[in-house]
């Protein structure tokens, strides 16, 4: 009963995201198909789609991005609005996950520059930069503006963990780039996160892509969270202590919710906050001892560092039972996980790697981002 | 009241104040189960867990971070005839600073949130020494030219100011994750140190705090000037050597295994001084041991904040404590040379 009640609930949202049909206008649709994201709106309007970006970072309240982009030269576009005339052809991603989604809708070429290559993952990008070098521009609210004008980079994919990124915004549109505010990282539901590849579509002009690639991964992922949704569902625990600290996401956050959709039981799962909650050691022991399944454990890739970083990880049940599987299968030596990288547009993969670990099946089957920690 | 009197009371202070950061904690261990665990009698595998593999080595800790900072606070303002003065003047904490920037921000990827670096605790400690200890040296070479003390102190700030640049460069470069780590560093934490490593900070700060007695007579001649101690025939150079090497014993393996901890360092010994009455280093010692792990372990327990699953970072802890104490001194003693 329980299971068709959800099957029926997910036919209903899937339903919502279907492609349009085709009596219907197929942009205005596309439009509209906001389902899961939160942070952002895209209308489409008589020459020009309005791109409204809201509230990109966590104590953000009442901010508001506007972005008209031009479906012709000569569309005319509305005051009060940032206006992208042109489809970019040189622009700078700031995060690694911005190249995920400019690579997924097919535009690579256009990524001039980025923050930090050693920490990007991505196969075609590194290939692309050995071909014509890319280049580095900085981080966060510290980028090189010259640098940016000197390379001819017309606009750039930014986000802001508070509203100290507003200096450099205002500095951007003094140099006549366009700073375009990405905040997928806000959205709590993986699908959420993931949607923002319209974003992405609407500014290069490749919304059928974009949606396409956003039903088939909504359907990917819906497909999975009810096969996994069984009443077998074994504790989890994530994460690693950081000087005696154990930072844990909320029970409202895109963690929490994928564990949850992969059919296991968060042991933070009644914290109601969407970001992370710092507890001592010592109480993540009482609480997490014995849980069963430990994901997400730092940047580790053996059991012998999770054990020099802190003795008394040995005590937990998920450590003695050899139930540790970590998001750092794919990761490049300067840090960075593909992860926290592709997974934003993935999500789909990343809840079928949990259901094969949360199930039983990890040995078997073959994983996209975890791998166990031996 | 003799000082044999007030060291006793000073003493039984710091006991029952760690056996309350013992038992007080995000559960509190009723003080009957807590015997029957002491005794080995108690049969609740949980409890004994969060007792001896959590909370014993961080009170340990706590006591040992106390006893260390305090008495090298007071080692310092006694050798800088300087009432500010304290563990971290000779640079310590800069040296050790730019150590853990270097490893953490040089390890950690690029991550939201959750993504803390999983840099070993012994890659932390041992930067944290390798800088502390450089910074030390420089200043060392250099004060084999100066004789005055008070240039050691300017030229150790100095030290300490342009290490502090050169991590502030490091921290604009570093990506949001690595910054984050580095920042939680700084706040300090008693609870990482465990098994062989506390066996080590302990031997570590027990060989500091036997130079530091050692040196207990060339110390109280130093209250009454360096010149003055040259006549009475005080090898001024080997004294700074042994103070020098017993403070970067203290100060620096208390930060480079618990992170900067402030204000106890220069808090306590004034405390102590008010409290004892006297400028006598056999009395002061002992006293700045016990008041410092006794203001310590109360940092703790305020800090993990008893019936509660939040924590508070220990520097801001001993801050809030610190200062205050500073304060009160500063105003019933307007003037406060006249302490030394």
């Amino acid at each position: 009963m329980k299971r068709s009640i959800i099957t029926v609930i997910a036919a209903i949202i899937l339903f919502g995201c279907q492609a349009p049909t085709q009596e219907k206008n197929q942009t205005a649709d596309y439009a509209n198909n906001n389902c899961y994201a939160s942070h952002f709106s895209i209308t489409e309007n008589e020459g020009y789609s309005l791109i409204t970006i809201k509230n990109p970072w966590v104590d953000a309240e009442n901010i508001k991005y506007n972005y008209a982009v031009a479906h012709t030269p000569s569309a005319k576009l509305p005051p009060n609005t940032v206006h992208i005339k042109k489809t970019p052809t040189r622009v700078a991603a700031i995060s690694t996950t911005h190249i995920a989604f400019i690579e997924t809708i097919g535009q690579l070429q256009t990524i001039k520059a980025v923050s930090d290559k050693q920490y990007i993952y991505s196969r075609q990008f590194h290939k692309a930069d050995s071909i014509s070098p890319i280049a580095e521009v900085g981080f966060d609210i510290n980028l090189n503006v010259e640098k940016l004008l000197q390379l001819k980079v017309e606009l750039v994919f930014l986000y802001g963990i508070s509203n100290e990124i507003e200096p450099l915004r205002k500095k951007l549109v003094r140099a006549n780039i366009i700073p375009v505010m990405i905040g997928e990282y806000m959205e709590q539901h993986p699908l959420g996160k993931a949607e923002w590849i319209k974003v992405f579509g609407a500014i290069f002009q490749q919304q059928e892509i974009a949606k396409q690639y956003f039903n088939q991964t909504a359907k990917a992922y819906e497909k999975v969270k009810r096969e996994a949704a069984t009443t077998n569902r074994p504790t989890v625990l994530t994460g690693m202590p950081w000087n005696d600290v154990w930072h844990t996401p909320g029970g409202k956050s895109f963690t929490a919710q994928l564990i949850a959709d992969a059919g296991g039981n968060y042991i933070f799962s009644n914290d109601t906050s969407s970001v992370n909650y710092q507890y001592d050691t010592e109480i993540v022991y009482q609480r997490a001892g014995k849980a069963d399944i430990w994901i997400n454990a730092g940047n580790v890739h053996s059991l012998k560092q999770i054990e020099e970083h802190d003795n008394r990880m040995k005590l937990f049940k998920a450590f003695q039972n050899g139930n540790i599987f970590n998001n750092n299968k794919r990761s490049v030596r300067g840090g960075g996980s593909d992860y926290m990288e592709s997974g934003a547009v993935n999500p789909h993969k990343i809840l079928s790697d949990l259901a094969h670990i949360f199930h039983g099946n990890a040995q078997k089957s073959e994983l996209t981002y975890y791998k166990p920690i031996n | 009241m003799s000082n044999t009197a007030k060291i006793t009371i000073i003493i039984a202070l710091a006991l029952v104040l760690f056996v309350a950061d013992l038992v007080l904690g995000s559960i509190i261990i009723p003080l009957r189960d807590f015997y029957n665990l002491l005794s080995g009698h108690g049969d609740e595998p949980f409890l004994k867990t969060i007792l001896f593999n959590f909370r014993l080595p961080r009170a340990l800790t706590a006591v040992a971070a106390g006893m260390a900072l305090s008495v090298s606070g007071l080692i310092m303002q006694t050798v800088f005839r300087n009432p500010l003065a304290g563990p971290y003047v000779l640079g310590i904490s800069s040296g050790a600073s730019l150590g853990v920037a270097l490893v953490i921000i040089g390890f950690q990827s690029f991550g939201w949130f959750s993504e803390f670096s999983t840099v070993s605790n012994w890659t932390i400690i041992t930067a944290a020494l390798i800088g502390s200890g450089l910074l030390l040296m420089m200043l060392l070479i250099v004060s084999t030219r100066v004789n005055d003390i008070m240039t050691i102190l300017i030229l150790g700030i100095l030290f300490s100011s342009s290490v502090s640049a050169i991590v502030s460069i490091l921290q604009f470069f570093s990506p949001e994750g690595a910054l984050k780590s580095y920042v939680i560093w700084t706040m300090g934490n008693l609870g990482n140190v465990t098994g062989s490593q506390l066996s080590i900070l302990w031997g570590t700060i027990t060989a500091g705090i036997i130079i530091a007695l050692l040196n207990g007579k060339n110390l109280n001649i130093m209250l009454l000037g360096e010149l003055y101690a040259k006549t009475t025939g005080v090898n001024i150079f080997l004294f700074r050597l042994f103070i020098f090497i017993a403070t970067s014993l203290l100060a620096g393996g208390i930060t480079a295994f618990c992170g900067p901890i402030g204000f106890i360092g220069i808090a306590v010994p004034h405390l102590v001084r008010l409290l004892f009455k006297t400028t006598n280093h056999f009395i002061l010692i002992p006293g700045t041991l016990f008041m410092g792990a006794a203001v310590m372990l109360f940092s703790d327990i305020v800090a993990h904040l008893p019936g509660s699953d939040r924590i508070l970072p220990i520097n801001s802890i001993t801050a809030l404590l610190g200062i205050p104490i500073v304060i009160w001194i500063i105003l019933r003693n307007r003037q406060l040379s006249q302490l030394f």
